[in-house]
């Protein structure tokens, strides 16, 4: 019984939370508008994509938890294989009959609190035993450890991006800029555009030359110990710079540095921010000025480590209004009920043909606005959507939005 | 070929799996307190042609299967009863095959949700009028017409789901397709009514807890949505039974939904009042004690839906202390249920409350309006006389509340709310089927009985014996080895 507990100790330790679900499975696709706009759809990728056994759903898995807790099952990497096929996207602890009036305090989800840090948990307990993460996930990370990254680039090439070096890696900026993986090996020119950004406006960035990948992936996928170790490691960069606000252009880094750093690091004391935060205040305070406004109907998709676990809905969305010259238009799925575009969770490395299945869904629904430009602020979504619009030859421009704006001011 | 190859090749192997950590998430339902067994083996058909096969199988290896739709069952209908159980998931069968617009019907496959069907129907300004189990959304219609579900809203207007209901397909067990209502005239080309060709077949399957066969596709009616609604709540303090019900009857007199628009009518019960302010749930409640009265009408014009409001209003005033409202913030559960929470069915919301110390045995019951004050006092006697038994496992009893239904009915839900202990298990279980078979002698209809409900009433004799005899006789001609869902009603 003590090897058990010891196994599964993350899990354990929110057992309660774990026996406060009642299986009603509105997790599974029970999202619920009001009266006068009843959305009722579901925005969880596992309901139409996948195997979509029980288990697949907050209800099985808490099921699963349970099982393993009591000894019924063991760990297994087939378990491990079914438990990796989520994205972490939050949807169904945003359905988890979610009270949103402050005055009427009946809600599950006040007894299960966090459901995606139940899954990271039982991901890590996982790991612990063994049997996670996936094969894929395992050499990424063998390779992360040394070179810092998980796209299987050198370290040394992180800046090659980066023609003036020496003007950013200076503290003297109101911000220190995160850039992140996918910016720094992929998505260069997300990079470059919120550098050109903050040039045309009022604000100044610094750049951490010893910036490493900021540990989302590990923190996502159960590996804690290569998380940590990487938060306390940026943490010292940051510290030593002395810059106190940090910004960052990927959803995934603004995730992580805003909520799980300071899970793990006792002293953090930084304020985190999103490019587009720091885009629309200067927006509102009338240090950035629209001078040609974009020509086509925008539509903005969430990424989920902006909205659902961040609650930052509308910032991106002023943004997008105040440079659309024809306007900005909802897809039917948006803000707590987006559909996630299929990437986060370790499911783009894990199962991309999953990623790409549920991305392609996306950005059909985006074609029902008669949008032309679906616009979004998480490289990691970029990247996925764009991949999809693709596979599906669709004439949507999938863009970042902080592109967008650069060639709007 | 193994059971397993054969029933994956027609599935295909990746809906269909015997790993222990899939299989395991289909041994609950909405209770954990009936034993949690795997089953050997679960799939997802996608047609009636696949499980017209597995039905096929299932009889050449003996096999008990079990069909599930949304797993929303809170009396053990979706979970196996023996390890060698076939779990048939039903859920990727959610095709939405027909709306006839023109004649108010949708046909769909079975394993559609209530919130997929319906987010289709809204699109086009119709709805299902009733919305399902109070277990909420995510349940399968099948498994609407296969427990009589009435509380997820909409059930004081348009009745149970099975109401509804105007066509079924059904696999029966020795794996035979027959389809029922207007399209048992093999002329009919959609379907549009439920009777007409002779004797009521289909109410066989209706209210079956998934034994004479297996629901592959439903026809319901479908109603145009009224745009205008107003949810109003009321504190009825003393004697709240007696008040609620003379209400009742005094809204029923006057038109009840068909002339006053009534979409559903939700009395809680003063201990469930008394919960939910101690907790400070709702906190305008304050400290009220009684009960509290909470119901919604819908129009197609805001006119008359204003005359409705004030004669509902007039005639709840009488019977009540006062108002709860009108703003949410003041009190309104109804005004906020349906108007900015969206959960469209009061009894849902009800399941968050039991946290995680405790779990729900639900003893859901159909009784007439005139006797609904009766048998909830009878409950109460019934918990007054079992408080040591209820007080040594760790359990409460309790009514949460009564729903009404369209014409001369309502549901209580009651039941008792236990602790996880596993030692205490069996206990409760005892407990749990006391009460339902004190409430079936007393006249109760257990509409929606599962597994332990089914049960209790063969157990209990609580069928009078001819109706039983001849219901064994049905189940012989539809399943003939009883591989479907063995044990239920001890079939």
């Amino acid at each position: 019984m003590s090897e058990k507990k010891e196994r599964f100790r993350r899990i354990r330790d929110l057992e309660e939370n774990i026996l406060s679900c009642v299986a009603v499975g509105d997790c599974k696709g029970a999202y619920k508008g009001p009266y006068s706009d009843p959305i009722l759809t579901s925005s969880c990728i596992n309901r139409d994509h996948g195997s979509g056994f029980e288990v697949n759903f907050a209800r099985g898995r808490f099921t699963l938890c349970r099982a393993l807790l009591d000894g019924k099952i063991e760990p297994s990497e087939g378990m491990a294989e079914v438990v990796y096929q989520c994205t972490l996207c939050g949807s169904c602890r945003e359905v988890c009959n979610n009270c949103k009036n402050p005055d009427m305090v009946i809600n599950a989800r006040e007894n299960i609190e966090d459901h995606v840090d139940i899954w990271e948990s039982l991901r890590a307990d996982l790991v612990d035993a063994g049997v996670a993460p996936l094969p894929r996930h395992k050499e990424i990370f063998e390779h992360q450890r040394t070179e810092h990254n998980p796209y299987m680039e050198k370290h040394a090439e992180r800046w090659n991006w980066l023609a003036d070096k020496a003007d950013y890696f200076k503290p003297n900026g109101d911000y220190l800029f995160f850039v992140g993986c996918t910016s720094a090996y992929r998505l260069t020119d997300i990079a470059k555009i919120f550098l050109e950004i903050a040039k045309k406006s009022n604000f100044s960035l610094s750049l951490a030359k010893e910036e490493w990948c900021c540990g989302s992936v590990n923190f996502r996928t159960g590996v804690e110990d290569l998380g940590i170790e990487t938060a306390k490691h940026n943490f010292e960069t940051f510290k030593k710079l002395g810059i106190k606000k940090i910004v960052a252009t990927c959803a995934g880094c603004y995730r992580t540095l805003k909520i799980d750093y300071p899970k793990w690091i006792d002293d953090w004391d930084f304020e985190v921010f999103h490019a587009i935060e720091v885009i629309d205040q200067e927006i509102q305070s009338g240090n950035i000025k629209i001078k040609n406004k974009i020509p086509g109907k925008m539509t903005y998709h969430d990424p989920c480590h902006l909205g659902r676990h961040n609650d930052l809905y509308e910032a991106p969305r002023r943004v997008a209004a105040a440079i659309a010259k024809d306007g900005l238009v909802e897809m039917r799925r948006n803000r707590a009920n987006a559909f996630c575009c299929g990437a986060g969770g370790g499911v783009k490395s894990g199962f991309p043909d999953l990623a790409l299945e549920v991305a392609v869904e996306r950005i059909h629904e985006a074609e029902e606005t008669e949008a032309e430009w679906l616009v979004n602020c998480c490289p990691f979504c970029l990247g996925n959507l764009g991949d999809a619009a693709k596979a599906a030859s669709s004439s949507l421009k999938v863009v970042d939005l902080l592109d967008l704006v650069n060639k709007a001011i | 070929m193994a059971l397993y190859d054969e029933l994956a090749s027609v599935v295909g192997q990746k809906y269909c799996t015997d790993k222990d950590y899939i299989c395991v998430s289909y041994s609950r339902g909405l209770d954990p307190v009936l034993p949690e067994i795997i089953p050997q083996i679960a799939l997802r058909p996608e047609n009636t042609e696949e499980v017209q096969q597995i039905v096929e199988i299932c009889n050449k290896y003996e096999t008990p299967l079990l069909p599930r739709g949304g797993g929303c069952g809170l009396m053990g209908g979706s979970k196996p009863i023996s390890e060698d159980t076939v779990l048939l998931d039903l859920s990727r069968m959610k095709r939405i095959i027909n709306i006839d617009e023109d004649n108010h019907v949708v046909t769909a496959q079975a394993g559609i949700s209530w919130s997929q069907l319906n987010s289709v129907l809204f699109d086009k300004g119709f709805y299902t009028g009733n919305m399902g189990p109070g277990s909420g959304l995510n349940a399968a219609i099948g498994g609407g017409m296969s427990h009589h579900s009435g509380g997820g809203g909409g059930c004081a207007k348009y009745g149970k789901c099975t109401d509804n209901c105007v066509g079924l397909e059904i696999v029966l067990g020795n794996g035979e397709l027959i389809t029922f209502g207007s399209q048992e005239n093999q002329f009919v080309e959609k379907p549009y009514c439920k009777l007409g060709l002779g004797p009521d077949l289909m109410g066989i399957f209706l209210g079956d807890n998934g034994t004479m066969g297996i629901k592959t596709t439903v026809s319901l009616k479908i109603y145009p949505k009224p745009p205008y609604f107003s949810g109003k709540t009321w504190h009825v303090k003393d004697h709240s039974y007696d008040y609620t019900q003379k209400m009742i009857i005094e809204m029923v007199d006057k038109g009840w939904s068909k002339d006053l628009g009534i979409y559903d009518f939700f009395f809680t019960h003063p201990p469930s009042v008394m919960g939910i302010t101690t907790d400070n749930l709702i906190k305008s409640w304050g400290d009220i004690s009684g009960g509290v009265v909470s119901y919604v009408h819908e129009a197609f014009d805001q006119q008359v839906l204003e005359r409705n409001a004030e004669i509902l209003e007039n005639i709840a005033k009488k019977h009540s202390q006062k108002e709860l409202g009108p703003s949410p913030e003041e009190g309104n559960v109804a005004e906020w249920f349906y108007g900015e929470q969206g959960h469209w069915q009061f009894y849902h919301q009800l399941f968050s409350l039991m946290g995680p110390d405790f779990f729900a045995c639900t003893t859901e019951v159909m009784v007439p309006i005139s006797r609904f004050p009766e048998i909830l006092r009878k409950i109460d006697e019934w918990e007054e006389d079992k408080r040591e038994e209820l007080f040594e496992c760790d359990a409460e009893s309790g009514v949460s509340h009564v729903v009404m239904l369209n014409h001369n009915s309502c549901y209580i839900g009651s039941g008792l709310a236990a602790t996880h202990e596993p030692d205490y298990k069996e206990d409760v279980i005892e407990l749990w089927k006391d009460q339902l078979e004190m409430l079936s002698k007393t006249g109760a209809c257990l509409y929606m009985c599962g597994q332990i409900g089914s049960q209790v009433l063969v157990d209990s004799n609580i069928y009078e014996p001819n109706f039983y005899n001849f219901m064994k006789n049905i189940k012989k001609i539809c399943d003939p080895n009883g591989i479907i869902s063995p044990g239920k009603f001890r079939l």
